[in-house]
């Protein structure tokens, strides 16, 4: 009976990779040092919320409460920081949406309520996603940044959800440091290879190779991959579910 | 039973592959276009990695397997990888018996192993009335991408040096059967004189008595006839009545064993004392269905009792809505199924009048009734009070009547009633 009332809730080792990759995304968004700031205090907010759980569950109920004050105070003041920021009115929608993204991902690994952690995290990264294109089309960031924001937008994804499966699986109470690492690192290993090769690419110069040609070579990939995909669920191979 | 799942949750990385393609190709910026390697690489990464084999050992210990009520008992768990390649990723959700809460730690647990690598937890129940059972732990290998999920029961089979049961036995004092009129003879200690070893009394002679217990040397001596006479040791043929009702599924609160399970607990223990004086048991259950075993002396009705009292056990509070049996047809079951003169034991937490009913009926018959009833009442709301009062009622009623009751308090031993209430009522 007690074990089943265990809160199944985002765990913690999880949840503080994804806020703290999301504050990077939100940093990367940022062209201004006034505007990294603004991704610092709103990081710190977020790290204050996640850590008044821990520190509520040692029995510190005051404390917990003052942290859960002083994390939403500070989203917050972040959130409104971001509209007054001086600076172009592109660059604050930028960041806008990154602070708005990060405000989504640090709710989905809260807990809040079980259903909605995923919808909030699709959110967040969703926002991310937009910001980053929005950047690229307002002014010419380097490819470094690009990439940096794109997988650093992948990673905030994987470990929110990562910390919202685990979560279901063994609540918040227990110890996830090191499974959390372990998958934290293959992720990390994945997005720094990609990201290598891309970084790479973007340093030759093909012009005897149309861009319309990548695209279609990239569309391709992506098919064969999906079939591959495809290939693992019940309904295709005839399998029954 | 081990099942492998993709979890396919790299698929939202076609998503930013498309999406950075797309908005790549549109905006005319080959840094956005560039990102959708990364999508493309997270998409194939679940691809490249195989699905852990899931070998692993489990050996369970806990600090007390016969803990008393209320006692905490810590319980260690460790999991030990006794397969070739590494687990990146293992869960471990432990089997705690459903009745037993954990006061301290989680009997969840998280780990990344070696092979030959081993990994130890802690956590800590209360133990409660009954004979719980640990129910094999759950175990969940992910491989590094978290692309494949390999659920396992490590069961008993795979299982070293498992601790499978916490014994929690109800304290049952003073326990003795109220009438034992059966010819044969038995262990159990009868109220009634007769025929027996142990003296139990002299009295004056009176017509009838056997000439070998008249007390010839007392005789001798002051010319009075006396009758010596013994404890009668009779076997007696007991029927253990249980309540297990979905109405009688209730308990204290969410945390706490509910009725049936005291009841259980509580019968279990009286079957014990029974199969020690070899007496014929039988055994009638009102659950969903009607159960019922004749009484009978041997080791196979023992264990077939003990198995069917256990079927009750573990069962989750139910709605009173989803009742289907009727409670006054099953009374007329058990009343249709007693012949001659028995024993009835009744556990019921009197919480309606089922119980006081069945008992009532029972003696009417001439039946020996006693009732055993674990009290799991309380008076946080109105109408738990209401309740409470109305079990009280149920109680004195029936002592009114001569049946006698041990309104039992689960934190408390179990002092039998009928020595309490002036022996044969």
């Amino acid at each position: 009976m007690g074990e089943s009332a265990l809160a199944k809730q985002p765990a913690y080792a999880g949840s503080v990779l994804a806020v703290v990759a999301a504050a990077c995304v939100t940093g990367v968004l940022a062209s201004q040092p006034l505007q990294v700031s603004i991704a610092g205090i709103e990081a710190v907010g977020a790290l204050l919320l996640l850590g008044s759980g821990l520190v509520r569950r040692r029995g510190h109920h005051v404390v917990g409460g003052v942290s859960v004050v002083a994390g939403s105070g500070l989203i917050c003041l972040s959130l409104g920081l971001s509209l007054v920021v001086p600076g172009r009115l592109f660059e604050r929608i930028v960041l806008l949406g990154g602070v708005l993204a990060m405000a989504f991902v640090t709710l989905s690994v809260l807990p809040l309520k079980q259903s909605w952690a995923r919808g909030f995290n699709g959110i967040g990264v969703g926002l991310f996603s937009c910001s980053l294109v929005f950047l690229a089309w307002i002014s010419t960031p380097s490819s470094l940044q690009i990439l940096l924001g794109v997988g650093l937008t992948i990673v905030t994804w994987d470990m929110a959800r990562y910390a919202i499966t685990l979560g279901e699986d063994v609540g918040r109470s227990a110890r996830t440091y090191s499974v959390t690492g372990m998958h934290f690192s293959g992720s990390l290993g994945v997005g720094l290879t990609a990201g290598s090769v891309a970084a790479a690419g973007s340093r030759i110069t093909l012009p005897a190779v149309p861009i319309a040609a990548l695209a279609l070579f990239l569309s391709a990939v992506l098919i064969l991959l999906f079939v591959v995909f495809l290939g693992d669920t019940a309904w295709l191979s005839g399998r029954e579910e | 039973m081990t099942s492998v799942e993709r979890t396919h949750r790299w698929r939202t990385a076609f998503g930013f592959a498309l999406f950075t393609t797309t908005a790549g190709l549109y905006l005319r910026s080959p840094a956005v276009f560039l990102a959708s390697i990364l999508g493309v690489a997270y998409a194939g990464y679940p691809l490249f990695v195989s699905p852990p084999p899931v070998d692993v050992a489990l050996s369970r210990t806990v600090t007390d397997a016969t803990p008393n009520h209320g006692d905490n008992v810590t319980v260690t768990v460790t999991i030990t990888n006794t397969g070739q390649r590494l687990l990146p990723d293992l869960r471990i959700i432990d089997g705690v018996p459903a009745l037993l809460t954990v006061v301290d730690g989680t009997p969840r647990h998280t780990a990344t192993l070696r092979p030959g690598a081993s990994t130890t937890f802690r956590y800590t129940v209360a133990a409660k009335h009954g004979s719980h059972r640990f129910t094999p732990a759950t175990v969940i290998a992910h491989d590094i991408s978290g692309g494949t999920r390999v659920e396992t029961e490590v069961a008993a089979g795979k299982q070293t040096t498992v601790r499978e049961k916490l014994d929690c036995s109800v304290d049952l004092r003073e326990f003795r059967l109220r009438q034992e009129a059966r010819q044969y003879s038995g262990q159990t200690p009868a109220d009634a004189s007769g025929t027996g070893l142990e003296f139990q009394q002299m009295r004056a002679y009176q017509r009838g008595d056997p000439v070998n217990r008249i007390d010839w040397k007392r005789y001798a001596r002051t010319g009075d006839l006396t009758t010596v006479e013994f404890r009668e040791e009779q076997r007696t043929a007991v029927v253990l009545c249980l309540d297990a009702r979905p109405e009688a599924v209730r308990a204290a609160a969410g945390t706490d064993p509910h009725a049936v399970a005291y009841c259980v607990a509580a019968a279990q223990k009286v079957l014990a004392a029974l199969e020690q004086q070899h007496e014929q048991v039988g055994v009638a259950i009102f659950g969903t269905d009607f159960d019922w075993r004749a009484p009978r002396a041997s080791q196979q009705q023992y264990a077939h009792i003990d198995q069917l009292l256990r079927a009750h056990e573990y069962e989750q509070p139910t709605p009173v809505d989803d009742t289907t049996t009727s409670a006054g047809l099953d009374i007329q079951q058990l009343l249709g199924q007693t012949q001659g003169a028995l024993e009835v034991i009744v556990f019921s937490p009197l919480l309606d009048a089922f119980g006081e009913t069945a008992a009532q009926q029972l003696a009417a018959r001439g039946h020996a009734v006693t009732v055993i009833s674990p009290d799991v009442t309380t008076d946080r709301t109105v109408g738990a009070e209401f309740v409470r009062v109305e079990r009280a009622n149920r109680v004195q009623v029936l002592r009114k009547q001569g049946v006698p009751v041990a309104d039992w308090s689960p934190e408390d031993p179990l002092v039998w009633p009928v020595r309490a209430h002036g022996g044969r009522a």
